[in-house]
């Protein structure tokens, strides 16, 4: 699939524009602060619903304007088809369309333009926070599977329902039998999500040994769970079952749930050791490039369509020794959108369409 | 400073205490209420002034007209049969589909401890009473909502009825596809609930 045009209406510091976006890579460049990243988050936003660098969708809408809008037209499985996410900050309300039918839950949209985002930042997947690894393969399974997206926001929910509990327990408020029902739903809920997770982790190294090895880089990863031995549904539920029996008493006291795959990590490997421990600075960027390569690859197999590459400022990447490498994985993909302060570095990728932008202003180069 | 008489203020006032309505709401519908004059008034006020002769049904909790409601006291409906919904509301659209033969009984309201709402909140005892063995309930059918709330709160009523009387059927609404619907447009989680469920034909 690919994106054939793109407008954002009172979006950030656009008012309104219009692109016409080609197959192959599609460079927008210019200072910083003049507005590349906007475009990329506006792609970014219609496709999964949330902005990567805004907490708020209100933070997105133009300064002095109540909503904001991003149309796009799309072939999606050789079909044209135009999408639509508008949002009105005064109602806090969403509305998405596609080919100018109104659908209701974004379970319906999300995974409908598949993306993968590049960033300055994804080298914190290797040395950050946990939350910040599970938000990598989360955002990577519910961009293919409805059925994740939507447990997983059950199972979110009914975390935040007994972890109230516990909390009302505590203050003797409430008691312990109210567990119950949170209980069940979520032994349920947790075994499905770190099946399906373990499952994608498998097909991930996989695809980084087939893939994304070369001789100077080997990148694997491993589920990491403190309480989960077995991956297998029945055991994480036997598993959850005893903990619930044995470790209630821990829970009341810290009013949240310490199990499940809100609380679990991804261990990731350079070259066999421990990356966040072990690997420099540069280790840690290269096997971050090469976990969202493999995040691009594994949704092509799962949907047999590419998605759409989005790489924030560039330039930053220029300099790493395995460009040569990664450029050559890049070519593969059907289309790509770049922003770069220095569109001549590029090199090895050769823009098929190139874009200046200037104060809010894009032309044509 | 003017401000509008005190008679104005004070419809204003319990006007904008109703749910969903503001207080710029709560202004507009006061004034509309003055502009329509006194007969409109009085027919609004007589309609409140009904509201006590509204009450709950002793047996099933619906709103009713008597001690008892029309369907718990209606001969031809099958006692044995309870139709476990959130609200009143739900209660007259199960009606309109003329498929449910049994009573009801509402909860007015689902498990949800954000928002404090817990068991015993709900009318979930009342439904227990009903359910021992002296009373006859063949089956419990439950209409609620496949939310988390829903789910919560209709496993919880299971666990509970069956600890009372093991005997009784315990049924939830299928989840499945809309009727005209194409399978086509159906979503793979609709979809595949529908396929999970499937009947003998």
């Amino acid at each position: 699939m690919y994106i054939k045009k793109i407008e954002l209406s009172n979006l950030r510091n656009y008012s309104s524009i219009e692109l016409d976006l080609v197959k192959g890579i599609n460079v927008f460049h210019g200072e910083n602060g003049s507005g590349k990243t906007n475009i990329i988050e506006g792609v970014y936003w219609l496709s999964i619903g949330k902005s990567f660098r805004a907490s708020d969708d209100k933070e997105i809408v133009k300064e002095g304007c109540d909503s904001c809008r991003v149309y796009s037209e799309a072939e999606v499985n050789g079909l044209d088809k135009m999408f639509s996410l508008e949002y009105s900050a005064d109602v806090r309300k969403k509305v998405i369309r596609i080919n100018n039918s109104r659908i209701k839950k974004m379970a319906d949209v999300i995974g409908e333009i598949p993306v993968v985002l590049f960033s300055p930042e994804d080298i914190q997947i290797v040395k950050g926070e946990p939350v910040l690894r599970r938000k990598y393969i989360d955002q990577m399974l519910c961009q293919v599977s409805r059925e994740y997206f939507e447990t997983l926001s059950k199972y979110l929910k009914e975390v935040s329902h007994r972890n109230y509990l516990l909390k009302g327990i505590k203050e003797k408020k409430v008691s312990v039998s109210n567990l119950g029902v949170w209980n069940e739903q979520i032994k349920i809920n947790g075994a499905f999500l770190i099946m399906k997770r373990f499952e994608a982790m498998q097909e991930l190294n996989s695809l980084l040994a087939s893939k994304l090895t070369s001789e100077k880089n080997d990148v694997s990863i491993n589920y990491l769970s403190k309480n989960f031995m077995s991956m297998k549904f029945d055991d994480v539920i036997y598993e959850y079952e005893n903990h619930f029996k044995t470790k209630i008493d821990e829970e009341i006291v810290r009013g949240t749930t310490l199990i499940g795959p809100h609380r679990d990590d991804i261990e990731i490997f350079y070259n066999g050791k421990n990356a966040k421990a072990f690997a420099s600075e540069g280790q840690q960027r290269v096997s971050a490039i090469l976990l969202k390569l493999a995040e691009g690859l594994f949704i092509r197999e799962r949907k047999n369509s590419y998605p759409v590459v989005l790489l924030d400022d560039f330039s930053s990447e220029l300099d790493n020794p395995n460009r040569g490498f990664i450029g050559r994985t890049l070519q593969q993909f059907k289309q790509i959108i770049i922003t770069t302060t220095y569109p001549e570095n590029l090199k090895e990728l050769t823009p098929a369409r190139m874009f200046h932008v200037e104060h809010g202003k894009v032309s044509l180069v | 400073m003017y401000t509008y008489p005190f008679k104005l203020e004070k419809l204003i006032n319990e006007i904008s205490k109703l749910p969903g309505i503001g207080p710029k709401m709560a202004e507009r519908t006061a004034i509309y209420i003055f502009k329509k004059g006194q007969p409109a008034a009085d027919a609004l006020s007589e309609a409140l002034g009904g509201i006590k002769d509204i009450k709950f049904c002793d047996i099933c909790g619906n709103i009713s007209a008597a001690g008892t409601c029309a369907v718990c006291s209606d001969e031809k409906r099958d006692k044995g049969a309870i139709c476990v919904v959130e609200s009143p509301e739900d209660v007259i659209t199960i009606e309109h589909t003329g498929k449910h033969s049994g009573v009801y009984h509402v909860l007015y309201g689902l498990i949800n401890p954000l928002n404090n709402i817990l068991p015993d909140n709900l009318k979930i005892r009342q439904l227990l009473k009903r359910s021992e063995k002296t009373e006859n309930i063949r089956e419990i059918i439950l209409a609620i909502n496949h939310t988390v709330e829903g789910d919560a709160t209709s496993l919880y009523i299971a666990d509970a009825v069956k600890t009372a009387n093991p005997d009784i059927k315990i049924t939830r609404l299928a989840k499945g596809l809309p009727t005209g619907s194409d399978i086509k447009y159906a979503d793979e989680i609709t979809l595949g609930q529908a396929i999970l469920e499937r009947k003998e034909i």
